[in-house]
Order: C-alpha cells, then sequence, then structure tokens
C-alpha cells in the first residue's frame, strides 16, 4: 500500500460512516460528540473495522460510548464483546465482581450493529493518582481477574465459546508470527534478530512455567485507557480483549506500559511479585513482558510500509526503545530512567498536533 | 510416615485450602514421606514431595473416578489419608478407608454447603443459621448431606476452632470425641514496596455487609467517637446487601465523609490498611469462622470483638484484646476510645497477640499437633490392626 494510502482510506471510511451512522443514531435517540476523539490520530493504525465514538442519549443528555460497525470483522468483535460482557457476569466460578458500564441499546440497524453503553465519569485519571492509590487500584483489579481461573470441564463449557483460551503452545506459536513479520520487516536490524532469537528460546525453555498459570481470566489490553475508574471501582471497557490465558499477561501489558508512564509504579508491581509470590510466578510475569513486547516491537514493525514522514520516523524509534526494554526484561534488569527520558522527549517532538491531543484524552 | 494429602485445590490456585496444602507439605517434606494427591490441571512443584495430579478438564463423574483410582493406588503403603475439607476429596478418601483400612483425617476448615450457597448468591446467613435452615437449592442440600455422610465416617475430624467444632457435631451428627482442634497460623504478611506509618484515630471493619456481621453499631460508634476524636476515621472493607443502608446510616449521622466504604480489597491493601490502622472493630453478632482476627493478629493491630464462642478463643479480655457485648455500640466506642488513649494498655494488647502468634498461631504448634496427632492415630491403628 502507497504511503499514507492507509490514513487516505481511513479518512473516507470515517467520513462515509459517521455520515450513516448519525441518521440511524438520531433516530434512535442518540447525538454525536462533535469531536470524536478515538477516530484521530494515530488510530486509523489500530482502528481495524469498527468505530469507537461518543456521544449523548437525547432525551436525558447522558453520555454514552457507542461501538458501531457495518464490516463483518468489527461486527463479530462488537458481538463477541457483548456476549463476553454476558458471561462474564454469569460466570459461578469467579471470586470478585468485575464491573462494567450500564448496557444501554444493542441493536442492529442498516446493515450496521451498535452497541451502546454508558459513559463511565471518573473524577481524576489513573495516573493523576497518588502512588498508592494506582499501586492497590492496579493490584485490585488483577486479583480480580485472577480469582478467575477456569480449571474443571464445567468452566471451560461456560466460556469455550465467548472467550480464548490461551496456552503455551498459543503463545510460542504466536511468538513465533512475529519473529517472521519482524524478520520481514526489519531485515538489515542484526541487533532485533538476536534479541528475538533470545526471546524465543527463553520462551521455549520455559513453556512449562507458561502452562502452569494459564487458564486464568486476562485482559490482554489492560492499560488505564480502558479501564475508568469511579469511587474505588475499576470498569472494565474493552471486553473484546479479554481471554483465558497465562495470568501475567495483562500485568505484563500494564507493567510494559509503566516502564513509560510511571517507571516507579512498574518496578514496584515488579517487587511485589518477586517478595510476596512463588518464584516460578516471577518468571511467568518476565516471560509474559517478553512475548508482549515482541508483539509492540512487531506491531511497529508491521507499521513502517504503511506510513511516512516523522511518523515513520517515530515509530522507528519506538521500534528502537521497546528493543532496549526487551533487552532489560530478558536480562532482568530495569530500563535507565535517560533512556525512557530520552525516548519520550523525541517521541513528544515527533508526534502529531491531532495525537498529542487524543493522547491527552487517553491518559 | 507416609502421608497423602488429598486436596481439591492447589497452587497455581489462589484458594486457601490451596496455600495450606503447599505450606504443610513444605513443612514436613523433610521429616514424612509427603505425598499430594490433587485435582490440578497443572501444578506448583515441591523438591521433595510427590504430586499427583487428576485432570479437572474432564466431566464431573470422570474426573471422581479417576481422583478415586490414583488415590486408591497413591494410598497402599501410606499410612494417613490427610483430605482437605471437600466432598471432591473425602468421598474418595473414604472409599479408600473401607478398601485399605487408613485412617483419614478430615481437615475441615470451611462448610463446602455453605460457601456454595454463598458464592450464588443464594444465602446471607450466618453458619449457624444456614446450618438449621439452609437458604439452598436442590443440589446444596445434597451436597449438605453428603458432606454429613462423610464426616461422620472420617477416623478423625480437625477443625481450627473450638467454636466450629461445635456447631458442625451438633449439625452433621458426629461425635466430639472425634474432633480435635488445631489452630490454623494467620496468612503470611504481605512485603510492600513503601513504608507504612500508621493513621491515628482511623478504625477498620471488615467482612461481608449484611446484618449479622454488625457493621451498623460499628457506624454508630464511630459517630459517638467523634466528639472526642473530631479526626476519626473508618474504614469498611467489604460488600454486600447491607451497602447502601450502611452508607445512609453514616449520612444519618453526619459521619459519611469519615467512614469510607472500600468494597473488596485486595490482599496487599487488606495488609496495608490493619497496618496503618489503630484498631480493628470486629462486631459479628453470629459466630465468626473467617480468619479475618488472625490477620489484625498477624499485623498486629489490637482488636475489639463481639464477645462470641468464636471470639472467644483467641481473645482474652485485656490481655490480647477487648471483648465487648454484640453489637453495643456505646461500649464498642468505649474501648476504642480505651485504645486511642492508654498507650500502656495498646501495648500490652500488642505483646499478647504477639505471644499468640508465637505460641497458639504459630505454624511450629500446628504442625507439631497435626504430627503428633498422626502418630497417636498410626498407633492406634497398627494396634488394631494387631489385634
Amino acid at each position: 500500500m502507497p504511503v499514507n494510502k492507509a490514513k487516505q482510506l481511513w479518512e473516507a471510511h470515517r467520513a462515509n460512516g459517521l455520515a450513516d451512522v448519525i441518521p440511524i443514531l438520531s433516530a434512535l435517540g442518540f447525538g454525536l460528540n462533535k469531536v470524536q476523539i478515538h477516530t484521530e490520530g494515530e488510530r486509523y493504525l489500530t482502528s481495524g473495522k469498527k468505530f469507537v465514538l461518543t456521544g449523548w442519549r437525547l432525551n436525558d443528555g447522558k453520555c454514552v460510548v457507542i461501538k458501531i460497525s457495518n464490516h463483518p470483522q468489527g461486527r463479530q468483535e462488537i458481538e463477541r464483546e457483548r456476549k463476553s460482557r454476558i458471561i462474564l457476569e454469569k460466570i459461578n466460578f469467579a471470586y470478585h465482581v468485575f464491573f462494567s458500564p450500564e448496557e444501554i441499546l444493542f441493536t442492529y440497524q442498516q446493515g450496521y450493529i451498535l452497541f451502546i453503553t454508558s459513559f463511565i465519569e471518573q473524577e481524576r485519571k489513573f495516573l493523576e493518582l497518588p502512588f498508592k492509590e494506582q499501586f492497590f487500584l492496579a493490584l485490585k483489579a488483577f486479583e480480580t481477574q485472577e480469582g478467575v481461573h477456569a480449571t474443571t470441564y464445567e468452566h471451560a463449557n461456560i466460556i469455550r465459546e465467548s472467550f480464548g483460551i490461551w496456552n503455551a503452545r498459543t503463545y510460542l506459536k504466536k511468538s513465533d508470527r512475529y519473529l517472521t513479520d519482524i524478520a520481514l520487516s526489519l531485515s538489515k536490524n542484526t541487533k532485533i534478530k538476536t534479541l528475538l532469537i533470545k526471546a524465543r528460546e527463553f520462551l521455549t525453555t520455559n513453556s512449562k512455567t507458561i502452562d502452569l498459570y494459564s487458564g486464568f481470566l486476562t485482559h490482554w489490553d489492560f492499560v488505564p485507557h480502558n479501564f475508568r475508574i469511579r469511587g474505588r471501582d475499576i470498569y472494565l471497557l474493552d471486553h473484546s480483549s479479554i481471554r483465558f490465558g497465562n495470568k501475567y499477561e495483562s500485568w505484563a501489558r500494564f507493567t510494559n506500559f509503566m516502564v513509560l508512564y510511571n517507571p516507579v509504579l512498574e518496578q514496584a508491581l515488579v517487587e511485589y511479585v518477586r517478595k510476596n509470590r512463588a518464584e516460578e510466578e516471577s518468571l511467568s510475569l518476565r516471560l509474559m513482558r517478553v512475548f508482549r513486547l515482541t508483539e509492540l516491537i512487531c506491531h511497529y514493525a508491521n507499521t513502517l510500509p504503511k506510513i511516512s514522514g516523522d511518523l515513520h520516523t517515530l515509530n522507528q524509534k519506538r521500534i528502537e526503545f521497546w528493543e532496549y526494554v526487551l533487552e532489560a526484561a530478558l536480562n532482568n534488569q530495569s530500563v535507565p530512567q535517560e533512556i525512557i527520558e530520552e525516548y519520550k522527549n523525541r517521541r513528544d517532538s515527533l508526534r502529531s498536533e491531532e495525537e498529542k491531543q487524543r493522547q491527552k484524552v487517553l491518559h | 510416615m507416609k502421608i497423602i494429602v488429598a486436596t481439591p485445590l492447589y497452587p497455581p490456585e489462589v484458594d486457601n485450602i490451596a496455600i495450606y496444602v503447599k505450606e504443610v507439605a513444605e513443612r514436613l517434606r523433610n521429616k514424612e514421606d509427603i505425598v499430594i494427591a490433587a485435582y490440578a490441571s497443572t501444578a506448583e512443584k515441591i523438591p521433595g514431595v510427590t504430586l499427583l495430579t487428576t485432570d479437572k478438564r474432564r466431566p464431573l463423574p470422570v474426573r471422581l473416578f479417576q481422583y478415586t483410582i490414583m488415590l486408591f493406588k497413591a494410598s497402599r503403603n501410606a499410612d494417613i489419608i490427610y483430605a482437605q475439607n471437600a466432598v471432591a476429596v473425602g468421598l474418595p478418601a473414604i472409599i479408600v478407608h473401607w478398601l485399605l483400612k487408613i485412617p483419614v483425617v478430615l481437615n475441615f476448615t470451611e462448610d463446602e454447603s455453605w460457601k456454595r450457597a454463598k458464592n450464588l448468591h443464594l444465602t446471607n446467613q450466618p453458619f449457624k443459621e444456614f446450618l438449621n435452615l439452609p437458604q439452598a437449592n436442590l443440589k446444596i442440600r445434597l451436597i449438605m448431606r453428603l458432606q454429613g455422610w462423610i464426616l461422620r465416617r472420617a477416623s478423625i475430624i480437625i477443625t481450627p476452632s473450638r467454636a466450629l467444632a461445635n456447631l458442625i457435631t451438633a449439625a452433621y451428627l458426629i461425635r466430639p470425641a472425634r474432633v480435635f482442634i488445631n489452630y490454623r497460623p494467620p496468612e503470611k504478611p504481605e512485603i510492600l514496596p513503601f513504608n507504612i506509618q500508621p493513621v491515628p484515630h482511623q478504625i477498620i471493619a471488615a467482612g461481608p455487609l449484611v446484618k449479622w456481621t454488625g457493621i451498623a453499631a460499628i457506624i454508630r460508634a464511630a459517630a459517638l467517637l467523634k466528639k472526642e476524636f473530631p479526626d476519626v476515621r473508618l474504614l469498611i472493607a467489604g460488600n454486600g446487601p447491607e451497602k447502601t443502608n450502611l452508607k445512609e446510616l453514616a449520612q444519618k449521622l453526619g459521619i459519611s465523609n469519615y467512614v469510607i466504604f472500600l468494597g473488596y480489597v485486595s490482599r496487599p491493601e487488606n495488609w496495608y490498611i490493619r497496618k496503618t490502622s489503630q484498631v480493628y472493630t470486629h462486631n459479628y453478632i453470629s459466630q465468626d469462622l473467617s480468619g479475618t482476627i488472625l490477620t489484625s493478629f498477624s499485623a498486629q493491630t489490637p482488636v475489639i470483638a463481639a464477645k462470641t464462642p468464636a471470639t472467644n478463643e483467641i481473645i482474652s479480655h485485656g490481655q490480647t484484646g477487648l471483648l465487648v457485648k454484640p453489637d453495643d455500640e456505646k461500649e464498642i466506642a468505649q474501648e476504642i476510645a480505651r485504645i486511642f488513649k492508654d498507650e500502656t494498655l495498646r501495648a500490652k494488647i500488642i505483646d499478647g497477640m504477639r505471644k499468640t502468634l508465637d505460641e497458639k498461631l504459630s505454624w511450629n504448634n500446628h504442625i507439631r499437633k497435626l504430627v503428633n496427632l498422626f502418630e497417636s492415630i498410626q498407633k492406634n491403628n497398627y494396634a488394631s490392626k494387631q489385634s
């Protein structure tokens, strides 16, 4: 695909899509906000085939989140997400309760699927909270997820059709795919090649540990923009990212994210596992971090042919940075603060204004 | 001595039974021949301990049958089967006991039927009331019957308190002589990545928010304390159907800003709030069989508890805590104020709690009593076989 073509296609898709859905939503009693932050900036690289929009209910002004798609893949994703929410409420082997935004409407209209939920207002964003509150909220969320361990035949029957079930074999297979993709996109990068071989060996050698902690409910995109805080409760926003896999997968995504946004919290969580849980659990966290870092590098490597200019340079920098983090994870070390700061400065200088605005809303 | 530890749960499961089994095996492995027979698809290994598993991913009748066969084979030359609670291992253990004449020691820490009924939101009853008139579906009633049948056939039943022993002997028609009390050590302290500073005049209460946990009286007590201690803060950990009523009560008493409903709290946060609080208030009107008081002992947070058979067992008034008349807000407030003001009393209680932890509630004590019991059963069993 020619450079920038992807963005142009997305913009056209967005314009047509919004023109289509505004009258549908209006007939159903909903209006759309003027600015749709989740369709802007770099979103075109990750958005897939559905729109995530914000709006309000016309009769009472209630703020809502609208997920909408007319594409088979997007429709399937939304249907699966709704089913996951329903199953999650019914799971009878969960130790704790999951909070989800209230469902307002789920319907099919003129070839579109629409899923509308309430918008959860939060007094403060997660990253604005004091350190201890962040630490305890994160642990509460992880414990809630870990409290759902599908171990029996009866449990498997409940979750089989709604959630993916991953084990060491699945993780290794995925890891192989990422490695192939990265090798194709970054064929001249010998450093990454060596690192990825090391990562693959690390995962293979410890595949039993991956399996040992599998079968747990995990949110593979567990980062602050996918949950909201109300009072002392965490509301999960994206149920399509839930699967049953290694219990440290959501920890891994979260701690990798915190390398950039709150390294003190990242270190505190890693230390917490090391000092309070079995040795294999610390190893499991490292394994999942390595897996997710490989995936992240693969994601950025795959975007390179679709982008140009500053964004291309930025994604190259991103790959370099996450390489550092991967190397640190493999060596069981933390990333030096100066490397994080240097990367953040460079990233901010290369980000578009539109993307900067989107990031402000997200975090 | 070869001991088969039969368990329905084992790490990576996070349930208390799972954690207990691993701890017991680790502590016994150097002196005894330990075999863990667990229902598990994956399991954490312990060097020097044999781990046998039955895959849980089979339909219930299949896995029950497979587990029984596995337990039978493992028990051929064993001395004791130490079964952890549940029906899922209790039934196979009793079958093997019949076939091989091996004594079964059943560790009864929680009632399977009550636990299930609570998890399915079928009941909010306290345990005693549930045993008398259970709010439960047919399946749970059958489990209850089966559990009673198993309990009556176990060689010895271990319970973590006299209060629990009294309840189950009456409800399940067990001969009291076959029940042995062995106090359970509290959970391990949490290691947190920051310093913990005590908060003056902070009170903690925890438990399900239902009528019988007596939270309303603690809120009323906090309101009484407000006059003398304007900075008093009451933290309430837990969820339940009474939450709205309790919030309204705090509002009505004009202390809603000082009563903080924490909802479910994680294990590390539970530890943190106990350590930072000056007093833990426990006003369970019905008998409490949870380990929540023990967590406060471990955190060395003085406990003020409603006087019931269960609290009487671990709290000696003025020595290891303070006992009050159940649901009496004036007495609760009065005793909290004593802890706030009297540093000597506070220090004395903390010292008493430490001694109780070291003696009565320690792992060493628990294991010593367990081994002594196993040895005496083994001797009796050997003697009866000889005769």
